[in-house]
């Protein structure tokens, strides 16, 4: 049954990877041959066969409504640049972003703001003011094909500032980015040396460049550039994910949640990887794979088992508070909630959720194996001081 | 039966259930008030007020009641069993979470750490030894 459960998280978490990762954001608009060609399919039109080995899994250029959910529970994205400058972009209660582009200082550079005037989505008019400190400001009408995001926001903010854009005349869209007329291409998205993602409910992400250099994975050498997420709640890291750019391989640990990898070898029905990850991807489907694993579980994916008492329990339970529903954090112990003791917890009420434990299996060890690992993984996790060797067991 | 000293026992209960009782009545103004009432589930003041007022407590009963420096650490950890009894009682009162147990032995070491510190601040000025004396 474990080894199902575990089978099905797997194929779910690789469709996760799939479904999500459908975008590069070039955000380019649809030529009209293209249109009119989905037009026409959509009256009397054969059924067409699907090549094996052709990139299906994705539409270039556009994002899925997933990704875009996932986004706009952003509430603020900080990208750092290789030349110290900060872009801070937050999202409004209106929908509406704000950039914030200081220097190594925190000097104020500019501010960059998008406000929608039409309806969201792609095709929704968008106005956009960048105010630098030094030089005109610039208001402008978003292009339409672009559906603005919080990255995007910081990108094209950043641009603007080292394209020292002097007025509306001299710029020109470029995949999606406004620049100055006759700059070289190059790819914006790729620049943030790190990018924070922080999120509802707590949860953010960062993700640092780093180079792999003879990293063994098990029977591979992993080298190369590294985008490294890592997961945090609350202030406390519980999870991370690897990108190795180069191999082509995405690794995974949020321990109690979910653990895995895709390299493009799993996915050659796909073509291999129908997008490339970055950061803003990396971070977003880190925290997706917490946010939709523990959704799952929380809304009774994983049934609550909860025996019948005996009546010595009955007896107990006549003087002692039964508390069958697990807080969040830790239990009795909120002191140390924002400590490292509080992944400890977590992993203990994962464990508990999972196989139907109360604290009755605290001195009942004998009636649940699996439930009297959940207290040793809790007892060696505190006396670790925040470490567990091993959550195979979850 | 050697090491029990029943006036500390009763007077760490009574002071622990003493730093209860006024966790309960200011939870929600002094100590934020987000879960339920107990002195290891706020952001550390509640921990603090009840590690001061055992400490009190153990203060006293060495003062009071022992006899020489070895009397003085007895009655600390005397202190500190009576409120260990009082927390495990208040505990299952509440309602024991999941973790119960860690938490105990949490409370145990905050109960030893502040009344043995007491104890022990006590026995440097009690003679070494009464049978010596």
């Amino acid at each position: 049954m474990t080894t199902i459960l575990r089978r099905m998280l797997w194929l779910a978490s690789v469709a996760a990877v799939l479904w999500l990762g459908i975008w590069r954001p070039q955000a380019a608009a649809t030529p009209r041959s293209q249109a009119a060609t989905t037009s026409q399919t959509r009256t009397n039109a054969p059924v067409r066969t699907a090549p094996a080995g052709h990139r299906v899994g994705a539409t270039p250029g556009q994002k899925g409504a997933t990704d875009y959910w996932l986004e706009s529970q952003t509430t603020r994205l900080t990208a750092r640049y290789d030349d110290a400058t900060v872009a801070v972009g937050q999202r409004g209660t209106d929908g509406n972003f704000e950039t914030k582009l200081t220097d190594r200082g925190g000097v104020e550079l500019g501010r960059f703001t998008v406000s929608r005037v039409g309806p969201e989505g792609t095709g929704g008019e968008t106005v956009l003011h960048y105010a630098p400190q030094a030089g005109d400001p610039l208001h402008v009408y978003g292009d339409q094909s672009v559906r603005p995001t919080l990255a995007w926001a910081n990108a094209q903010a950043y641009t603007l500032l080292k394209d020292g854009a002097a007025g509306v005349a001299s710029l020109e869209w470029q995949n999606g980015i406004m620049r100055r007329r006759g700059t070289v291409r190059r790819d914006v998205n790729r620049q943030p040396s790190e990018l924070h993602t922080e999120w509802a409910g707590g949860l953010s992400a960062r993700t640092l460049r780093k180079s792999a250099v003879n990293l063994k994975w098990g029977n591979r050498v992993l080298n190369g550039d590294v985008l490294a997420s890592r997961l945090m709640r609350d202030g406390v890291q519980i999870g991370a994910a690897n990108w190795f750019a180069k191999d082509q391989v995405l690794l995974w640990d949020i321990p109690g949640v979910t653990s895995g990898s895709l390299t493009a070898a799993e996915l050659t029905s796909f073509g291999g990887w129908p997008f490339a990850p970055d950061a803003e991807w990396l971070n977003l489907q880190t925290i997706a794979f917490y946010h939709f694993k523990t959704a799952i579980d929380k809304q009774g994916a994983v049934a609550r088992r909860q025996p019948e008492p005996s009546s010595p329990n009955r007896v107990l339970d006549f003087f002692v508070t039964p508390v069958l529903a697990n807080e969040a954090g830790c239990d009795g112990l909120h002191w140390l909630d924002g400590t490292v003791l509080r992944f400890c917890c977590d992993v203990h009420d994962l464990c508990y959720e999972k196989y139907g434990c109360d604290y009755r299996s605290w001195w009942r060890w004998w009636s649940s194996w699996t439930c009297t690992a959940c207290n040793y993984g809790a007892v060696r996790c505190f006396s670790g001081g925040g470490y567990i060797p091993s959550y195979r067991y979850i | 039966m050697k090491y029990l000293r029943w006036r500390g026992v009763v007077l760490g209960a009574a002071a622990f259930l003493a730093a209860h009782a006024v966790l309960v009545a200011k939870w929600a103004t002094w100590f934020g008030g987000q879960w339920e009432p107990w002195f290891l589930n706020d952001s550390g003041r509640a921990v603090a007020l009840t590690a001061a007022i055992l400490f009190v407590a153990a203060l006293a009963a060495s003062l009071l009641w022992a006899l020489d420096r070895g009397d003085a650490i007895v009655h600390g950890v005397n202190v500190a069993a009576g409120a260990a009894a009082a927390m495990i009682g208040v505990l299952l009162a509440v309602g024991p979470g999941t973790i119960f147990p860690i938490v105990i032995v949490g409370g145990i070491v905050i109960a030893l750490a502040s009344t043995v510190a007491a104890s022990v601040l006590v026995a440097a000025f009690k003679p070494r030894s009464a049978r010596s004396a």
